[in-house]
């Protein structure tokens, strides 16, 4: 009987971990930053091993592991060590307690690999609700009093969504007398059987995603939220989540909600539209380093809308692609924001980065290839990405999406001049502080993943690909 | 005799990628000011010339079933494979564009602002002009083609003074554009046919499909190359820069726009496209006009500069469009020496333009006192108006051939563009030389062209002598 | 063979060019000279023409042979050729006020090489590349820089209006033999644009009037130099490429009515210019004018062009010239008639009959011509002479040359050789005599004095109405309409009206995107709305309808 729930040992090892991390907190009194940090990364290590083990092992018609969830669980761990890593820098660098940060961390891999697991609509809405809500610690973390009415509306915001969805659920659940992913998909797909309070069901619970997801028009609270929070925040908040959302969303569309996506599409489309737009335009209007890259994740992640329905093998290997790239460029400049610091603060203005290239060459060039990268210029891995994506919208002949897509690439490329112009043509300002060997590390490491990746790809096209196709 | 000689096809493009390694690691200490990095970019670029002449030598000894060919399997799904191969065409221009830049680097080893820097990146955008000269397939003509903004978007940035960001802006996105817009015609022909570059006009599209791509492929290079209207930014950058290494690399962007239609161009033109082909000469001609006339009435010679380039890019453009392959020789050959005079006048105009900010003289009657600037200057204007002096003289025949007879009106335009251009470099030249007893008396206080530099520039006299005698003395 | 003889004088050229300039200026000149003498001899000693071409490979398919091997014609020019470079190599030693006489000769080689490759071409290519290269020659050879850019921008002007003739042949032809002409004539297109380009070609390159500020602008060189380029070189090149295409002159009705007209206005305009502006270089290059207006008028009038009888009439030009400027004005305390007896007068007698026989041997065909030409040949030259001699010129320049002898030697010479050659000359004695006699008459008479006050006009003497008239009518609107366009088009148009729509338009975007983000509360409600309007507007739509 144990056996059947092995598949629960990786979110075992993180409930073990948030208990262990909670009581060396209340009962140890000589902690440091790097405390917290240590004994998260053996936990995230131990279950990323276990989540590789076990990866088809399901829990009745609760969770199901394939090589879909293990695939979006491992690169989840991978990314969230590393955030934890380079937070770690920034914690000891500032001498600031780091146990909010580390203890939301792993309750919220806690969450996300469950919902990236569930079979079952109210597993998927524990997961990611309860992730959702506790982000609302990791954004106090260091905020000033008089900046905690923003804490406050953030709360107020996900309330709502997990309340939105938690609607959905249950309407559904009233409706359909089920959670399980599957026997919903059965019901839905005979026609006669669906009400208008299904749809409004099946609305509630995406739109809730994709406001997690922060997809326009629903994308208003995810700049402020990362533009003001600490850097290992914005940075976690950028990678880690998007991956567990996009996979939770085509995990959802594919084996519940599939007969409901017809009409839905339109939606997709819209939001995606407006998801480019906003995002070029938003990246063009802001000095605030975060919430440009902020608006222009936004253009990306419209784009992996726009490509992903309808879903199908090359849409979903096309967005899942393009949102790879997307996360490997973040995580890179990430990485290069801890090494930005000038007299012990981490700088977020454009202003406050001028010249730095003088001073931090290879840090600026790593930012270079990142932000070309996210352009799309070949040889960079962006490339790949956007291969990827104009092929399969030249395949399924949306040539009008595609000139939008292009269109709006070059409005976001304005804003990534922008900032090279910034970092490379300016005359420098600051002095900027010794950056730690880790971060220097890292980047070389991000730098080397991409260009091996973008020269032999095969792993990447194919091996992933039959990964991915698991999900249907 | 090299037992595989498509393996000079991989060194010629490593070569490059191991200079800007070297460069990348050379420490510098305030002695050396700079020279450590830039010997490792010269000495990169005479190498990969040694193996271009080596090529040569291969190329001109094989057979046509023997050429050089080089395949690199990316991607199994789609299935993608990057192709290399070699001719006399991309030979020549290979050969051009390595000479240019040699001269460049030459020009800016007094330069120690960044040295570091704009070698790596010149020698960045060496490595993708390889590539895009060596590439023989869809996919690898779109990466390099792309590839290469970066570099010379960092170097203008940089180092070429151009004071209104905007300006700079514009120009890239506007190549970015034109990228974007190749790569969408690409993925079009790569999933309907996957049809290599020269059977681009034999895929069978529908009629709206037919006219996005070749719309595309067309406005694509069209963007690299000053056509009105699009010449202002392009001519905005250019007349800024002082910089001779960056603006050498500048002007030979365009260049790539010309190769690119004469690739994908086919020998007839596909029906579809017929009616717009008469507007882009057309178009191509005011341009040629227009820019030779606001050359003429400007003062600055970095303009009269680009104009006189920008008439010549239209020229082999134009010549490249007529339905026969007879003049791709022609037009290499004239490439050949014409990159290098041109990089040669501006290695010398930086030269006399530096001394003049020194020494707050005024241009006029600069050259009156510096005997080696002066005659080298001669010499190389003298070649680029078409003077029996360069390969340019005899091959610019062929090519004025060609176009009179396929048009006559058009070609009077053209030659009257030509001729406008080249008296513009003409006046420039005696305006520097003529001198008043007054600033005779002053340029004393300026210095000559360095040894080194005339030592490259004597080669360059040589070579561009060598290639009107004997043009193809580097496949002999 | 002349493939030898053109490889001699090229290297002994290239040698003497890069030879040390102040020093051993004798011997190289020497040197030169001997090469010369050694390739006349050859080419004079060639029972059998030898068929040399040396294969000039352009490209893979297509190549080029340049050809050595002069026809019998061609034989005759060559020998002219060299016979007037040796004749500047002599002055070029002469002229004491020539500090780069070795850097001059050189020049003088290279060019009389050129000369003879542009002679033997038999293919377009040859000929363009002689006359390209022979530009560039005359180019070094001028040591002033408004000379330099006013020589260059006409014959590169005229170089490009060749090569765009040769070109449309080319094209049309398909191929670049200039023995084939007679194939293209066969099909007769776009012939009068043709025509009229050559003969501009021409012109420029031999300064007929309109075209000949280029020489005017020489004047400031020494004379030798200045005899060197008007007699030895670009001209001379312009009369080979009119020789050799002359086949091109019938395909159109407009040929030789041009050429008439231009060479009256030349010889017209180059005696007023002669008579009337003082300075003696201007003379030397107006006098030049006059000798290529009656050269071209032969090409108009005659059915046939002699090469032997012009390069006679060149060689003896070219004498007068040197002497015109080499003479000394004889010393105040001398009485006229003194004057008059000395050796000089002896001198000018010989340079002035053999100008006026040459030119009576060159145009008798046509009668009319050659005495037209006489008198005006005659005139001229009388009001010259009388002016050094009586020394009216009022604004004279002071000669280099002391030594009369070493200037007379070259006269004496070319007289002997011109008698030797053409004795039966000797028959038309009392002609001879008559026309010396109307001649002195001139000279002592000087009729054109009494129009003396026409050289006190400052328009005449310093004005450049052509350049006038070039810089009115073609540059000041070339200039105009460059300054417009940059103006309207780049600035106007692109700048200020595309550019900036655009930049407005991203800009307007910006700030209402501003705007609406800038309020937390109301933009998540309204964005939060427009994503249920969406979704209600999506499900209407696609289910509901």
């Amino acid at each position: 009987m144990l056996t059947d729930y092995i598949a629960l040992l990786p979110e075992i090892i993180l409930a073990i971990g948030i208990l262990i991390l909670s009581v060396v907190r209340i009962f140890r009194h000589s902690n440091t930053p790097k405390t917290f940090y240590s004994l998260s990364r053996v936990f995230i290590f131990i279950s990323a091993l276990a989540t590789a083990l076990f990866y088809n092992q399901n829990i009745g018609n609760y969770l199901h592991n394939n090589s879909f969830t293990t695939l979006f669980k491992t690169l989840m761990y991978l990314f969230a060590f590393i955030i934890c890593y380079l937070s770690a820098k920034r914690f000891v660098s500032k001498n600031m307690p780091s146990f909010a940060f580390y203890f939301t961390l792993l309750f919220n891999l806690l969450g996300f690999s469950i919902a990236i697991s569930a079979y079952n609509l109210a597993l998927l809405c524990g997961g990611l609700g309860m992730t959702f809500i506790t982000n609302v610690i990791l954004i106090k973390i260091e905020k000033p009093q008089e900046e905690r009415r923003h804490v406050l509306y953030y709360l107020a915001l996900s309330f709502a969504v997990f309340l939105t969805m938690l609607i959905g659920v249950v309407g559904l659940h009233y409706y359909l007398h089920t959670f399980n992913y599957n026997e919903i998909e059965k019901f839905l797909e005979v026609r006669s059987n669906l009400i208008w309070q299904h749809h409004f069901s099946f609305a509630c619970i995406i739109g809730s995603i994709l406001l997690m997801m922060g997809v326009a028009p629903f994308h208003f609270w995810f700049s402020n939220v990362v533009g003001k929070c600490i850097l290992p925040v914005a940075g976690y908040l950028s990678t880690v989540p998007i991956l567990v959302y996009f996979s939770c969303l085509v995990n959802i569309c594919v084996n519940a909600f599939y007969p409901l996506l017809g009409w839905f599409n339109t939606v997709f489309i819209i939001f995606g539209i407006l998801s480019i737009f906003i995002g070029a335009i938003g990246a063009n209007s802001e000095n605030n380093l975060r919430k440009i890259f902020a608006f222009s994740g936004l253009y990306y992640i419209g784009v992996m809308l726009l490509v992903l329905f309808p879903i199908n093998d090359n849409s979903l290997m096309s967005s899942f692609t393009y949102m790879l790239v997307y996360i490997v460029a973040m995580c890179g400049i990430y990485t290069i924001f801890y090494g930005y610091r000038s007299k012990g603060k981490y700088m977020f203005n454009l202003d406050d980065i001028k010249g730095v290239a003088t001073q931090r060459p290879f840090l600026s060039a790593a930012l270079l290839v990142f932000m070309i990268s996210l352009i799309g210029t070949p040889p960079l891995l962006g490339f790949l990405g956007k291969l990827s994506v104009i092929n399969s919208l030249v395949i399924g002949h949306r040539f009008v999406l595609l000139a939008v897509i292009l269109f709006s690439m070059l409005i976001l490329a304005y804003a990534y001049l922008k900032i090279i112009t910034v970092v490379y043509f300016e005359p420098r300002d600051n002095t900027f502080d010794i950056v730690d060997k880790g971060v220097y590390w890292w980047m070389f490491i991000n730098v080397v993943i991409m260009l091996l990746a973008v020269i032999n790809p095969k792993y990447l096209m194919h091996d992933v690909e039959l990964m991915l196709v698991a999900v249907f | 005799m090299i037992e595989n000689p498509n393996i000079l096809l991989t060194i010629l493009m490593s070569v490059p990628l191991l200079g800007i390694l070297f460069a990348a690691i050379s420490k510098e200490s305030p002695e050396s000011a700079g020279s450590n990095v830039l010997s490792v970019g010269i000495l990169t670029v005479v190498s990969n010339l040694i193996v271009l002449y080596i090529t040569g030598q291969t190329t001109a000894d094989s057979t046509p079933a023997l050429q050089l060919f080089e395949k690199f399997e990316w991607l199994s799904t789609p299935k993608i494979e990057f192709l290399f191969t070699i001719d006399s065409f991309s030979l020549s221009l290979l050969a051009a564009v390595h000479l240019a830049i040699l001269l460049g680097l030459i020009g800016v080893h007094n330069n120690t602002y960044r040295q570091k820097t704009q070698v790596i990146f010149a020698l960045l955008f060496l490595e993708m002009m390889t590539g895009y000269l060596l590439a023989a397939d869809l996919f690898s003509f779109y990466i390099f083609f792309e590839a290469m903004l970066l570099p010379l978007f960092m170097l203008v940035g940089m180092l070429g003074d151009v004071h209104r960001q905007d300006i700079l802006y514009r120009f890239f996105l506007y190549n970015l554009l034109g990228a974007s817009l190749l790569f969408m015609a690409l993925c079009i022909l790569f999933n309907y046919q996957n049809v290599n570059i020269q059977d681009i006009s034999k895929a069978v599209l529908s009629h709206n499909l037919e006219i996005i791509v070749w719309g595309a492929i067309f406005i694509a290079f069209l963007s690299r190359i000053p056509i009105w209207p699009f010449h202002y930014w392009i001519s905005s950058i250019n007349v800024n820069i002082s910089n001779p290494l960056v603006f050498i690399i500048a002007n030979i962007l365009p260049l790539t726009g010309v190769y690119g239609l004469i690739r994908f161009f086919p020998l007839t033109a596909p029906d579809i496209i017929e009616p717009y082909l008469l507007a882009l000469e057309i178009i191509s001609i005011v341009t040629m006009v227009v820019i030779a006339l606001i050359g003429f009435s400007n003062r600055d010679i970095h303009y009269k500069i680009f104009s006189y380039m920008t008439v010549y890019y239209i020229l082999y453009l134009l010549g490249a469009l007529l339905p026969t392959d007879a003049l791709l020789s022609n037009i290499g050959f004239s490439i050949f020496s014409w990159l290098i005079i041109v990089a040669a006048i501006e290695i010398i105009v930086a030269h006399l333009e530096k001394e003049r900010q020194s020494t707050s003289l005024p241009e006029r009657g600069i050259l009156s006192n510096l005997k080696c600037a002066s005659f080298i200057l001669s010499f190389f204007i003298l070649a680029a108006v078409g003077l029996p002096l360069s390969s340019m003289f005899l091959n610019n025949m062929f090519i004025f051939a060609g176009l009179l007879t396929y048009n006559l009106k058009m070609a009077l335009f053209i030659l009257f563009a030509i001729v406008l251009s080249s008296i513009n470099l003409l006046q420039h030249l005696f305006y520097l030389k003529y001198s008043n007893n007054d600033s005779a008396e002053n340029t004393n206080s300026i210095s000559d062209i360095p040894p080194s530099v005339i030592v490259a520039l004597s080669v360059a006299m040589a070579l561009t002598i060598i290639s009107f005698i004997n043009p193809l003395w580097y496949m002999e | 063979m002349l493939t030898n003889s053109i490889f001699i004088l090229l290297f002994t050229g290239i040698f003497t060019f890069f030879a040390p300039q102040k020093r051993t200026t004798s011997v190289w000149t020497y040197l030169l000279a001997l090469a010369f003498i050694y390739a006349i001899m050859a080419l004079t000693g060639q029972a059998v023409p030898s068929d040399i071409s040396i294969i000039w490979t352009a490209m893979p398919d297509f190549s080029i042979s340049i050809n050595l091997n002069p026809i019998r014609a061609a034989k005759i020019a060559a020998l002219g050729v060299m016979v007037i470079s040796i004749l500047s190599f002599y002055y070029n030693l002469l002229a004491s006020d020539d500090y780069n006489t070795n850097n001059l000769n050189g020049l003088v080689s290279i060019n009389c090489v050129l000369l003879l490759i542009a002679l033997c071409s038999t293919n377009y290519l040859q000929l363009l590349a002689a006359v390209g290269m022979a530009d560039v020659m005359v180019y070094s050879s001028i040591n002033r820089y408004d000379s330099k850019r006013q020589y260059i921008y006409s014959n590169f002007f005229a170089d490009f209006l060749l090569l765009s003739i040769l070109a449309i042949i080319l094209g049309q032809q398909g191929n670049i033999n200039i023995m084939r002409l007679e194939d293209y004539s066969s099909s007769w297109h776009h012939r009068d644009y043709i025509v009229i380009m050559l003969l501009i070609c021409t012109f420029i390159k031999s300064g007929i009037a309109l075209f000949h500020t280029a020489y005017q602008k020489i004047s400031p060189l020494t004379s030798n130099r200045i005899n060197f380029i008007i007699f030895a070189s670009t001209p001379l090149m312009g009369i080979i490429v009119l020789n050799t295409l002359h086949g091109l002159l019938n395909i159109s009705q407009y040929s030789y009515p041009l050429l008439k007209l231009f060479s009256v206005i030349t010889v017209l305009w180059g005696s007023l210019g002669a008579i009337f502006v003082s300075n003696i270089n201007r003379k030397s290059a107006y006098m030049g004018m006059i000798f290529w207006g009656l050269t071209f008028s032969c090409f108009g009038w005659l059915l046939s062009f002699s090469q032997t009888r012009f390069f006679t009439f060149l060689i003896a030009a070219f004498l007068f010239n040197s002497w015109l400027v080499f003479v000394e004005r004889p010393s105040q305390k001398l009485s006229l008639w003194h004057r008059i007896c000395n050796f000089q007068m002896i001198l000018t007698l010989l340079v002035v009959a053999s100008y006026m026989l040459s030119w009576w041997q060159f145009a008798s065909s046509n009668i009319v011509l050659a005495t037209i030409g006489e008198g005006i040949l005659g005139v001229v030259t009388a009001t010259l002479m009388a002016e050094r001699f009586n020394c009216l010129s009022p604004n004279n320049d002071r000669l280099a040359v002391k030594n009369i002898f070493l200037q007379a030697l070259p006269i004496i010479t070319i007289v002997i050789l011109f008698v030797y050659f053409n004795h039966n000359i000797l028959l038309l004695w009392p002609y001879i005599i008559a026309t010396l006699t109307i001649w002195l008459t001139c000279f002592l008479l000087n009729p054109m004095r009494y129009f003396g006050f026409v050289c006190k006009i400052n328009f005449i003497q310093n004005g450049d109405m052509v350049t006038t008239i070039y810089s009115t009518l073609f540059l000041a609107p070339l200039l105009v309409v460059g300054r417009l366009l940059r103006l309207m088009v780049d600035i106007v148009f692109l700048e200020r009206t595309v550019i900036s729509s655009i930049k407005n338009a991203i800009r307007f975007l910006i700030f209402i995107f501003r705007r609406l983000h800038a309020n937390s509360v109301l933009s998540s409600t309204i964005f939060t709305f427009l994503g249920i309007c969406i979704i209600f507007m999506a499900y209407y739509q696609g289910v509901s309808k």
